[in-house]
C-alpha cells in the first residue's frame, strides 16, 4: 500500500497545476513545498503568457491575483546615456499578464488544495526513494520515507530530485543564467501615466545594451498594479568568462540599468520594496534531460523548460503546459496500473508535437542570442545611427550608407556578417 | 469537576510573523495586513510540554486559539495552518474562536472569552510566557485571574505529582521550585524544552484531527483600544568619514570614543 498515488515535489506553477489536475481526477496527491508557503521561494521576471493555464482554468484572470494585462511591448537598445525604444501598443489576441509570484503561486496552490491535494509546506525533500531501480516515493528531512506510485519532480531550476533519479546530469553554471530583480513601489497613476496605460493595462519592456558590459543578457521591466518589477538577466557562462565576481557584476548591471536616464525616468520617486535573485535554466533543454523514468516524471524548470527568444522570455507557460501533459500521462498510467518509464513516455510524446518542437526551433534563437555582438555592437551602432540621422548642425552630413559602413567596420563587423546575422535573426524569430 | 485526569488546554496565539513584517522607515508605517501570521514560537514549547505530559500520564490536550485578526479568508487559513502545526506535534484537537469583532478585542476581552472555554473543561492551562509579536505576557495571568486559579510564570520545568504540579521557575538571580494544586495556569519559557519537528505524515494526519471553529462574540467591551502602531524613529547622525583606510579608521575610533560608545 502506498501512502499516496502521487507525490509532487514543489508547489510552483508546474507542481500546483499537476497536483490540481490529478486531485481532480480523484487520485490522492501529496504536494511537498520547501518554502514557508507556496510561492515564497519563487521568482521570475514578471510576465505569464496565458495560453497554457487557460486550458486548465478558462478566464483565470477574472479570479486569479493578476497584476495587469500586457498591452504594451517595448524593445529597447541602450548605449551610453542614449537609448532607442520601439513600442507596440494595443490589445493582443493572445493574452499575457504581469503577476507577482508570491500571490499568484499561492492562489494556484489553493486551487490544488481545494481539489483535494494535500499540500505541506516548509518540508524539504532530500531525495527520491529508489528501490530496484524504480522511484517508489520520496525521502524527506528526518529520514522519513513516503511512498507513492508516481513522483512528479517540480522542484525548480536546480532539481536535485531529477538529478538524484538520474534524469539529468549534474549541471554547471554554464547551463544557467542568473537574474536579479527588484520590486519598486510606484503609485497606480504614475505607472499609468509614465507607461501610457489604461487602468489594468500593463507594459512589458526588454532592453539590451552596454548595461551588461558585453555579457550576454539584458534588462527587463514589467508594470504591476502599483509596483514595477525590474532587473537584469545575465548568462553565467558568458559572465564567468568576463568577470570574477558575479554578485558585484549583477549588482552593478542592475544599478546601471536603473540609473540609465531612459529607465530612471520611469522609476522616479519609486520606493524599493524587495530584491531577489534566482537562477534560470535558460539553456538546459539543449543538454539531454530525460523527462521520465520508472515511477517519476520531471516538469517545468526542473526539466529546463525555459527559453529566452530575445523578444519573448518564457518559462512559466511551458511549466504549466508540461504539467498538463504530465498529469494526463500519469492519470492513464495509474488507470492501467503501469507506472513504468515506457508507460509514462506518453508525457514526452504529448509534448513532442508542441512544446518540444518549439524548443528545437528556439535553439536557433538561443544560438543567435549567444552572439555577443547583439549585446555590444548592435545597440551601439543602432543608437549612433539614429543620432546621426537626427543630427543637424548646419554642416554637410556623411551619407547613411557611408556612416553605417564606417560604424560597422569600427566594431569589426563586415557587411557580410551583418547580413548573416540579420538572416539568422529573421529565421529564428 | 467531572473531567478525566489530565485535560490540558494549550493556548496558541495567531502571532504576526515578525520576520516578514515590512516597515516604512520614512513614515514609520508597519505593514501589518500584508504580513503573514503563524503560531508563536514559545507556543510551540507549551504544546511540546503538553505532549510530553500526555506521553507520561495520558489524557488529552487541546489547542485553543482566539484569533484577533477578523474573519478574512487569508487569516482563517493561516489560523488553521498554525493549529495544524501543533496538532502535528501531538495535540489531540483544536478550538478556533474567530470573528470580525476579534479585531477590537484587548487582553481583557480575550482572557474573559478564553476563561469561559477553559472553565470546567481543563485542569491545566499551558501558555507561552509571551507572544512573538507584542510579548506583553499578560494573557495567562489574566485568564488565571478570571478563573481564580493559581498562576505560575517563567516555568523552565514541569513535573506532575498526582493532583499537584511541581514547577521550576527561572527568576532573575535564582531558581524557584513551587508546588501547586491543579487546576492551574502555567506560562512556560523557551528553555523548558525543544519542540519536536513533526513528521510529514503527522502533518498530513493533523489535517484530519477535529477542529472546532466557533464564532467570536465579545463577552464585554474592551478596555484598551489601539489608536496607531508606529515604529520608533531613530535619528541618524549621518557622519561620513573620509580619507585612506588607516586615517579613516583612526577618525572612526576617535568619533566612537567621543560618543562614548567605546
Amino acid at each position: 500500500m502506498v501512502d499516496f498515488d502521487i507525490i509532487v515535489v514543489g508547489a510552483g506553477p508546474a507542481g500546483s497545476v499537476a497536483s490540481y489536475l490529478l486531485a481532480k481526477k480523484g487520485h490522492t496527491v501529496l504536494t511537498i513545498e520547501r518554502g514557508k508557503r507556496p510561492g515564497s521561494k519563487n521568482m521570475f521576471g514578471g510576465r505569464l503568457y496565458a495560453w497554457s493555464l487557460e486550458k486548465v482554468f478558462p478566464n483565470f484572470w477574472e479570479e486569479a491575483p493578476i497584476e495587469r494585462e500586457v498591452t504594451r511591448e517595448v524593445l529597447g537598445l541602450l548605449y551610453g546615456d542614449d537609448g532607442i525604444e520601439i513600442s507596440l501598443n494595443g490589445k493582443p489576441k493572445a493574452k499575457s499578464f504581469t503577476i507577482l509570484r508570491a500571490k499568484f503561486d499561492q492562489w494556484l496552490a489553493e486551487k490544488a488544495e481545494d481539489a483535494g491535494a494535500e499540500i505541506v509546506s516548509g518540508v524539504k525533500v532530500e531525495s527520491p526513494l529508489i528501490e530496484d531501480g524504480k522511484v517508489k516515493g520520496v525521502i524527506v528531512e528526518g529520514e522519513e520515507k513516503i511512498e507513492s506510485s508516481i513522483v512528479v519532480a517540480a522542484d525548480g531550476a536546480l532539481s536535485f530530485i531529477a538529478e538524484k533519479a538520474g534524469l539529468r546530469a549534474k549541471l554547471s553554471g554554464e547551463d544557467f543564467a542568473v537574474g536579479a530583480k527588484e520590486v519598486i513601489e510606484l503609485s497606480k497613476d504614475a505607472i499609468e501615466d509614465r507607461f501610457r496605460l489604461e487602468e489594468n493595462e500593463g507594459a512589458a519592456q526588454l532592453y539590451i545594451g552596454d548595461i551588461t558590459e558585453g555579457v550576454v543578457g539584458g534588462g527587463f521591466l514589467y508594470t504591476n498594479k502599483d509596483t514595477i518589477s525590474l532587473g537584469v538577466v545575465m548568462r553565467i557562462g558568458s559572465l564567468s568568462e568576463k568577470v570574477s565576481n558575479i554578485e558585484t557584476t549583477m549588482w552593478n548591471a542592475t544599478e546601471r540599468f536603473k540609473s540609465h536616464p531612459l529607465i530612471g525616468r520611469y522609476l522616479k520617486g519609486g520606493k524599493l520594496l524587495e530584491y531577489s535573485a534566482h537562477i534560470i535554466p535558460e539553456t538546459q533543454f539543449l543538454r539531454g534531460v530525460k523527462l521520465c523514468t520508472d515511477g517519476m516524471v520531471v516538469v517545468g524548470d526542473a526539466a529546463g523548460f525555459c527559453v529566452n527568444y530575445g523578444l519573448t522570455v518564457r518559462g512559466m507557460d511551458f511549466a504549466i503546459e508540461s504539467a498538463i501533459a504530465a498529469a494526463e500521462a500519469i492519470d492513464i498510467a495509474l488507470e492501467k496500473g503501469d507506472t513504468s518509464a515506457s508507460s509514462l513516455r506518453r508525457y514526452e510524446e504529448a509534448l513532442s508535437t508542441g512544446m518540444l518542437r518549439e524548443f528545437e526551433k528556439a535553439k536557433k534563437a538561443v544560438d543567435l542570442m549567444e552572439d555577443q555582438r547583439i549585446y555590444t555592437s548592435l545597440p551601439k551602432i543602432a543608437v549612433n545611427t539614429a543620432r546621426h540621422l537626427f543630427h543637424v548642425d548646419g554642416k554637410p552630413k556623411e551619407g547613411l550608407y557611408q556612416f553605417l559602413r564606417r560604424s560597422m567596420s569600427e566594431e569589426g563587423i563586415s557587411l557580410l556578417s551583418a547580413l548573416l546575422l540579420s538572416w539568422k535573426a529573421l529565421k529564428s524569430l | 469537576m467531572m473531567v478525566t485526569l489530565m485535560d490540558i488546554a494549550v493556548l496558541i496565539k495567531q502571532s504576526l510573523d515578525v520576520q516578514e513584517l515590512r516597515v516604512d522607515q520614512d513614515t514609520g508605517k508597519i505593514y501589518i495586513e500584508e504580513a503573514p501570521t503563524k503560531a508563536g514560537d514559545i507556543d510551540l514549547n507549551a504544546a511540546e510540554e503538553a505532549v510530553r505530559i500526555k506521553e507520561k500520564v495520558g489524557g488529552k490536550a487541546t489547542a485553543i486559539m482566539l484569533s484577533t485578526w477578523g474573519a478574512s479568508g487569508k487569516r482563517l487559513k493561516e489560523a488553521k495552518e498554525a493549529l495544524k502545526r501543533v496538532l502535528a506535534m501531538g495535540l489531540d484537537d483544536a478550538v478556533l474562536i474567530m470573528g470580525e469583532e476579534g479585531q477590537k478585542a484587548d487582553t481583557y476581552v480575550v482572557a474573559k472569552t478564553l476563561a469561559e472555554v477553559i472553565r470546567d473543561n481543563y485542569q491545566l492551562v499551558l501558555a507561552a510566557e509571551g507572544s512573538d509579536d507584542n510579548f506583553s505576557g499578560l494573557l495567562p495571568a489574566r485568564i488565571a485571574a478570571e478563573l481564580d486559579w493559581p498562576f505560575i510564570a517563567y516555568a523552565t520545568a514541569l513535573e506532575l505529582e498526582g493532583e499537584y504540579v511541581k514547577v521550576t521557575r527561572s527568576l532573575e538571580d535564582y531558581e524557584e521550585i513551587v508546588r501547586v494544586k491543579l487546576p492551574a495556569v502555567i506560562a512556560v519559557t523557551q528553555e523548558i524544552n525543544k519542540p519536536r519537528v513533526p513528521k510529514l505524515m503527522d502533518i498530513v494526519k493533523a489535517g484530519k484531527k477535529p477542529l472546532d471553529q466557533r464564532d467570536f462574540t465579545p463577552p464585554s467591551e474592551p478596555k484598551i483600544a489601539i489608536r496607531e502602531l508606529k515604529v520608533p524613529k531613530v535619528e541618524r547622525k549621518n557622519v561620513i568619514i573620509e580619507g585612506d583606510v588607516e586615517e579613516a579608521a583612526e577618525k572612526l575610533l576617535q568619533a566612537l570614543k567621543e560618543e562614548g560608545v567605546l
